[in-house]
């Protein structure tokens, strides 16, 4: 048991000296969501099973093999489950299982001391409304409803760290702006994180997050005051 | 690989072990448990389109060997959720393996991801359950075999859906019409002749009561209509919902009535 305890531990601790350069953000704005994230390896993934069904999965990676592991591994799965069942009945709860269960497979091994840093934003339209999901490096995930916090991150380095990041950004007052106000408020407070930037807003309509009003066309970097 | 690992431990008799050596002695071992191993569904069941969904029906004789007969009161269309139900002919140990698996799995994937298994998803999950049964086929000069047929609605495609399988899993999508059993042979003509594209559910009710009758004149495995009503259900927009016997009961009437070869 105490062998298990330090090999979890031990993987604990590199994961999180893996992530600690990375951030990824969801935010909630006035009629908007931004997702944003740095990271020097940053998975990207988009699909549209049919009409009504979008889904987006982003992850921080700890390294290039963790990124590269997890996408094939990924294809594999979409694959067996197409053959299986059809592309059709892919959902973002599917996908959301199906990433819970590779990441707490990966760290709960107890016959592997390899880390595997990964942590993801999955973001999906299921019955008209679009959904958000945080999973951490453990396969804890959490939804962010209308209920939820206005921002939820993954990555960002220690708890200390973390909290000083929220607490900044939400005197930002992120609520009262549109999404790209706030992926041009926040990049400043991202300084410390390395790598690539990625951001993507939402628009909501109806007081709801409707897939027809995904907005990709800020993928390209803002510009951000040095 | 963890992908099928997940499938697996989410739907269990799909992974990729059990479609395998240990897959083919796991079915032999059902074989010996079923204690009436002999039950043969001798059978007519089809599904009709019409206007505006799908019309699924059966006989009720389960069989004994080739002559015996168990019971005329069995059910051999089952629905599997909201929008879909299958009906099955063969043998009955396969069967009950078939349906067992499709309820489980339409449920747990409504279950876990809160939306109903697509049309193509059941043919696909059917295809692959009935895969790893081939060798029975094969064993038994194709007489202990399960073959069922699918009927849908597609509530993506807004329009009536219907699967046909051989007993190795391959299946295709009939026109309209699409049946198993050995009185189907029978009642292709017929159903084929009378068949309209605008019809609606009472014509498509008669023809199916019309169908049953002659099946179960021409084959000794199909139970007789005027003896012993055939289940028949309607699958459309609104859902699955079984036709009542006092309709049945009417369109029979209706049909003897009028044909005078059939009294």
């Amino acid at each position: 048991m105490n062998d298990l305890v330090t090999l979890f531990n031990f993987k604990n601790d590199k994961i999180l000296k893996a992530l600690s350069g990375n951030i990824g953000l969801v935010v909630r704005g006035q009629n908007s969501v931004a997702v944003v994230l740095k990271s020097p390896h940053i998975f990207n993934f988009y699909r549209q099973p049919e009409e009504n069904k979008h889904i987006f999965i982003w992850a921080i990676c700890g390294s290039i093999s963790d990124m590269r592991v997890f996408e094939v591994e990924l294809e594999r799965f979409l694959s067996v489950f197409s053959d299986t069942f059809s592309g059709r009945d892919l959902n973002i709860n599917l996908i959301q299982d199906f990433i819970t269960g590779y990441l707490k497979h990966k760290f709960y091994d107890d016959k592997s001391a390899e880390p595997v840093a990964l942590e993801f934003i999955l973001g999906g339209v299921f019955e008209r409304h679009m959904v958000f999901y945080i999973i951490n490096y453990e396969g804890s995930s959490e939804v962010l409803d209308q209920k939820a916090n206005n921002i939820s991150l993954v990555g960002g380095g220690n708890n200390e760290d973390k909290k000083e990041l929220l607490d900044n950004l939400s005197k930002l007052g992120t609520e009262r702006v549109s999404a790209k106000q706030i992926i041009k408020k926040i990049g400043p407070y991202l300084r410390k994180y390395s790598g690539d930037f990625f951001a993507l807003t939402f628009t909501v309509t109806d007081k709801k997050l409707r897939h027809k009003d995904v907005d990709r066309s800020t993928k390209k970097k803002p510009k951000i005051k040095k | 690989m963890f992908a099928e690992k997940f499938i697996e431990s989410r739907f269990k008799h799909l992974g990729a072990e059990e479609l395998g050596i240990r897959g083919f002695s796991d079915q032999l071992k059902n074989c010996d448990r079923e204690k009436f191993n002999r039950m043969h569904s001798n059978t007519t069941v089809f599904a009709l389109k019409f206007k505006n969904g799908v019309l699924i029906a059966g006989d009720r004789r389960m069989s004994d060997g080739f002559l015996g007969i168990v019971s005329d009161d069995t059910l051999k269309v089952k629905e599997l959720a909201k929008y879909s139900a299958m009906a099955c002919a063969g043998f009955c140990n396969i069967i009950s393996f078939l349906e067992t698996n499709m309820t489980t799995a339409c449920s747990t994937f409504k279950s876990l991801y809160g939306q109903d298994l697509s049309p193509d998803g059941q043919a696909n999950f059917l295809r692959n359950l009935l895969e790893p049964w081939w060798f029975m086929s094969v064993y038994t000069w194709y007489w202990a075999v399960g073959i069922p047929i699918l009927a849908t609605y597609d509530m993506s495609l807004g329009m009536p859906r219907i699967f046909v399988f051989d007993d190795s899993g391959f299946n295709y999508e009939p026109e309209f019409f699409g049946g198993a059993g050995c009185g189907f042979e029978a009642i292709r003509g017929l159903v084929v002749d009378h068949w309209r594209l605008d019809m609606n559910e009472d014509f498509a009710l008669m023809i199916a009561m019309k169908a049953m009758l002659h099946s179960g004149a021409i084959s000794h495995g199909v139970s007789d209509a005027r003896l012993k009503l055939p289940t028949m259900a309607v699958i459309n927009e609104d859902g699955f919902r079984w036709i009542p016997d006092e309709l049945l009961k009417k369109a029979l009437g209706l049909i003897l009535e009028r044909t005078e070869g059939l009294k």
